[in-house]
């Protein structure tokens, strides 16, 4: 047989013996390259999903040291700078005036306790969280409830899952706290409805207001809508929005939980 | 020069896998791949000593018939460590063993020492492509990534099932395959060249991936 004849002879022969393995192992490479690519992406959206998580911590933080910072300046500060000035000005000449003034004197000191009180429990508030959503909203609405310009009315579902997942809810609570920021500072509402139920392996959320309402198409979101949005999509939620002007808006919220 | 004879491609091959066998795994924590310099340095000796008697014109299969034995305990004690990482492969290996010993016992007892186990040699390149291909699956269902281009066990699997997948086709078409290409060979005799030469480089580079893999993990 000529030289070349046998050449092509052999190498056509081996090279069928060794397409199917070959293949083979050219699939396992690709395979590899794509479980690769997989796992860095999941690392990736995990070390997103922490990021956010200490993000919703902080501004949770924030807020409370807001609201405290406010309270103590516009409540307790007030509250001490009267009891300073009725004890300031009880005149030991006048003895009908003096038991009026100490007994005014002691009202004040009272209710300081009182709203002490409260901003201790708000600092709390925030651990309420990890004994329990539903707790945790029920505290955030009562301080809501607090300034007189709101009726709040809450309904939480009693057939809540026994497991919860400690990361949602604080996402959720964040949620429910920028929505009520958006109530209270552009809403002008005097009702607020928050339900919070469990169906279908999902948690749902729902805000609505009686007040001015938007346009939602054309509503540019603000920073708040955003947040809300983003952090719903984080926890592979949805988000619906209805809304009108003048005719209050309604935020529903849903999660898979847990 | 007679010597020259001896420097077959196989045996070159086989020759120089070896030393590269010495260069990277002599001190080598595991004694199962520092056992495949002991296994190779016994391949070359066995693939003179049956070219030497061939030289000779005397029958030269019954030193293929030993090196047969160190081939199923090597190959499938180094199987049992790589798939060990997936599964308890040990039944699989223990049955395999007392399979292809069993044959190997019955082809002494039917004709001899000095006949070769071709049906030995034909279940064990099988049960050999069935290993390889057995730890692939568990390489691609396994969650965790492996990167595979210094992967000492991937190139081992890879080089072994070519080798045993490409002898299993030629043992299926010897028949066909039974065409004298030069005087003094058929055309098998080329392919198994082919093979061998891809057995060789895929265990050596196995090998070399085996010691830069222990070098990284002591630094």
């Amino acid at each position: 047989m000529a030289n070349n004849n046998i050449k092509e002879l052999i190498t056509v022969t081996t090279l069928i013996f060794l397409i199917a393995p070959a293949f083979l192992l050219l699939y396992i490479f690709i395979y590899n390259r794509r479980k690769k690519r997989h796992i860095e992406e999941k690392e990736q959206m995990r070390l997103n999903f922490e990021a956010e998580i200490v993000k919703t911590q902080l501004e949770i933080q924030e807020q409370t040291m807001q609201t405290i910072g406010a309270d103590l300046h516009d409540n307790i500060g007030q509250l001490l700078s009267l009891t300073s000035l009725t004890l300031g000005s009880i005149e030991l000449d006048d003895p009908d005036k003096i038991q009026e003034k100490i007994e005014a004197a002691i009202d004040l000191t009272g209710r300081s306790i009182k709203e002490m009180r409260l901003l201790g429990k708000l600092l709390q508030g925030e651990q309420l969280i990890s004994m329990g959503l539903a707790d945790a909203i029920r505290h955030e609405i009562k301080w809501v409830e607090r300034s007189g310009q709101y009726i709040v009315s809450c309904v939480i579902d009693e057939e809540m899952p026994a497991e919860n997942n400690a990361d949602k809810d604080l996402i959720i609570f964040r949620i429910l706290q920028e929505t009520l920021n958006n109530i209270i500072k552009h809403a002008q509402a005097k009702h607020i409805n928050i339900k919070l139920s469990y169906a279908g392996r999902q948690l749902i959320l729902d805000i609505n207001d009686d007040g001015n309402g938007f346009n939602v198409a054309g509503q540019s979101a603000g920073m708040g809508l955003y947040n809300i949005q983003k952090r719903t999509q984080i926890v592979g939620g949805q988000v619906v929005i209805d809304s009108a002007i003048e005719e209050g808006t309604r935020i529903t919220i849903f999660i898979p939980y847990p | 020069m007679k010597v020259l004879e001896y420097i077959t491609i196989n045996i070159t091959a086989e020759t120089l896998c070896f030393i590269v066998a010495i260069f990277t795994l002599s001190k080598n924590t595991d004694w199962l791949w520092r056992s495949s310099i002991g296994y190779l340095f016994i391949t070359c000796v066995i693939e003179l000593i049956g070219k030497y008697l061939k030289m000779h014109h005397q029958p030269n299969q019954w030193p293929y018939n030993a090196l047969l034995v160190f081939h199923i305990f090597y190959t499938l004690f180094i199987f049992k460590h790589i798939l060990d990482r997936y599964i308890k492969s040990m039944p699989m290996i223990i049955s395999g063993l007392a399979l292809l010993l069993t044959m190997y016992a019955y082809e002494l007892i039917m004709h001899g020492f000095f006949e070769f186990n071709q049906l030995t040699y034909n279940t064990m390149s099988v049960f050999f492509v069935i290993c390889s291909l057995y730890y692939f699956y568990e390489l691609l269902k396994d969650s965790r990534y492996t990167g595979l281009e210094f992967s000492a066990d991937f190139w081992w699997a890879a080089a072994t099932l070519l080798f045993y997948f490409g002898s299993t086709a030629v043992n299926l078409f010897r028949g066909q395959l039974s065409v004298k290409v030069t005087p003094n060979h058929y055309l098998t005799y080329y392919i198994y060249i082919v093979l061998n030469i891809l057995l060789s480089l895929g265990w050596s580079y196995s090998f070399i991936c085996r010691k830069w893999l222990t070098t990284i993990s002591k630094n």
